[in-house]
């Protein structure tokens, strides 16, 4: 008997593990902290003004897959790309996909592009989830990978800036994992983030398309300073206030963001 | 001895789910939860579907200063007036709400009858009910006339951005930059008509007429 008790002891220890183990896919186990700390905005000049507390809270790992915003779209037939209405995506909406539910071929864990800031917001909310504020993925940005410092961060992502896109789409996990223990940051795809447009000119009839903004992005970033340190920043800014809310272009994804790690909390 | 066997197959179970987890063809993505339905507007057999240009078609739900609870799209029906503001604002929002009372007084009766005004905070951590509440009695803004309501933050953020509203995150003294607009929503919630603050009023008025007129 003692031998029976010692195998189901073994057992259930074996279940624990393996329950342990499952956890690892488990919720918001793709999500990593990033601690509380003070941003401040580049504008205005006058930093005094332009400081804010930037609140712990904790932002997805990797980008949204292709695959994950399948399943959002199957959960959400009206984003779909024939349903989505044209206020809330412009023409190029999930362009790249077959049909309403087929991205493309051998893409499944390439984070998803062609997605207008309206509809990553939604699919941060379908998963209790919200996009993080500029401030906050600036602050998650800044943990830089061990063993590099700041300038030689800079130079590897104006490196990545400065690469033509188009060519196939790296799989997600490609990048380095940053300080945070954050993925993909940089080298895939820019990224949408709540605020976005809370710095832009206050017109909102700019020609160009979303082509022109990226172009016009890398000519405004020279404006905002000398030094190489930050100047990647600024061109982040700067490409940000380029873009209007249903953009939907190739080179912009998205990542989820949330107060608790827990339960997800839409502000 | 049932113990261990039960055990056994509890275990057996747990690891063949995890190695069908691990033999999926898919990526483990999404990481966690499936996304899930999100709450639609309520949709009447009665109403005509909103055009696509609404931004009556927001999911998002709002709550007005008493307390109410309600969709945008319980505003169709009636030309608005819509302009964004928070309490804490200093300079650009009583200007822009001085000229929004002074197009009130001019109106005709014949067209404030078919005009509310919507005024949406920027603020919604700051701007309660009660505050806002507060704001209407100070500013003297009618009840039937003015409809004061307060979001998230988030879907303060998707309304701004479809009315074309700039606003900075609000910085540790309390200062918040935005840009003024006032703008005309016909009866289905499309924008007709935007300015960025009233300067010609008679323009507006004939604005606002035409939007009644024109109908839903």
């Amino acid at each position: 008997m003692n031998g029976f008790k010692r195998i189901a002891m073994l057992c259930l220890w074996a279940m624990a593990t393996s329950f342990k183990a499952s956890a690892a896919f488990g919720p918001m186990k793709g999500m990593a902290l990033v601690p509380k700390g003070e941003f401040t905005l580049p504008f205005p000049k006058d930093t005094a003004q332009a400081r804010m507390k930037v609140e712990a809270f904790y932002l997805d790992k990797h980008q949204v897959t292709q695959t994950g915003f399948r399943a959002f779209v199957l959960a959400n037939p009206d984003r779909a790309r024939s349903r989505m209405k044209a206020i809330f995506a412009d023409g190029t909406y999930l362009v790249d996909w077959k049909d309403d539910s087929t991205p493309p071929p051998r893409t499944g864990n390439t984070p998803v592009t062609h997605v207008s800031w309206f509809a990553a917001k939604a699919y941060c909310a379908s998963l209790g989830k919200r996009l993080p504020t500029t401030a906050e993925w600036e602050s998650a940005a800044r943990a830089l990978p061990p063993g590099i410092d700041s300038a030689g961060m800079d130079s590897s992502i104006l490196e990545w800036y400065a690469r033509p896109a188009g060519g196939r789409m790296p799989p997600m996990d490609s990048g380095s994992v940053n300080g945070n223990g954050i993925r993909d940051l940089f080298g895939l795809v820019w990224e949408w983030t709540s605020d976005f447009d809370a710095f832009g000119p206050a017109g909102s009839d700019r020609p160009g398309g979303a082509d022109a903004a990226f172009c016009g992005a890398g000519g405004a970033g020279g404006a905002g300073t000398a030094k190489q340190v930050g100047y990647a920043a600024n061109m982040r800014w700067a490409l940000r206030m380029s873009l209007r809310p249903e953009y939907s272009t190739g080179s912009l994804g998205f990542r989820c963001a949330s107060d608790t790690e827990g339960k997800g909390n839409v502000r | 001895m049932r113990l261990a066997l039960f055990a056994f197959w509890i275990l057996i179970m747990a690891l063949s789910a995890l190695s069908a987890r691990g033999s999926d063809a898919l990526p483990p993505s999404p990481r966690g939860p499936v996304p899930k339905p999100l709450p639609r507007p309520p949709s009447s057999a009665l109403l005509k579907p909103l055009p696509d240009s609404s931004l009556y078609q927001l999911h998002s739900r709002w709550v007005t200063d008493d307390g109410k609870a309600m969709t945008l799209s319980d505003l169709r029906g009636q030309v608005r007036v819509i302009s964004m503001f928070f309490t804490g604002c200093g300079n650009l929002c009583p200007m822009l709400i001085g000229q929004l009372q002074s197009l009130d007084r001019a109106m005709p009766v014949g067209l404030k009858d078919k005009v509310g005004f919507v005024l949406v905070t920027l603020d919604s951590k700051q701007d309660t009910s009660g505050i806002l509440r507060a704001y209407r009695k100070k500013a003297g803004l009618s009840a039937d006339h003015w409809t004061l309501l307060r979001g998230s933050a988030d879907d303060t953020r998707e309304l701004s951005a479809l009315l074309g509203v700039r606003y900075t995150p609000k910085t540790d003294d309390g200062q918040m930059g935005h840009t003024g607009l006032i703008a005309i929503l016909d009866g289905e919630g499309r924008k007709v008509s935007q300015v960025s603050a009233i300067t010609d009023q008679k323009a507006f008025l004939a604005e606002l007429s035409r939007a009644v007129s024109s109908g839903p």
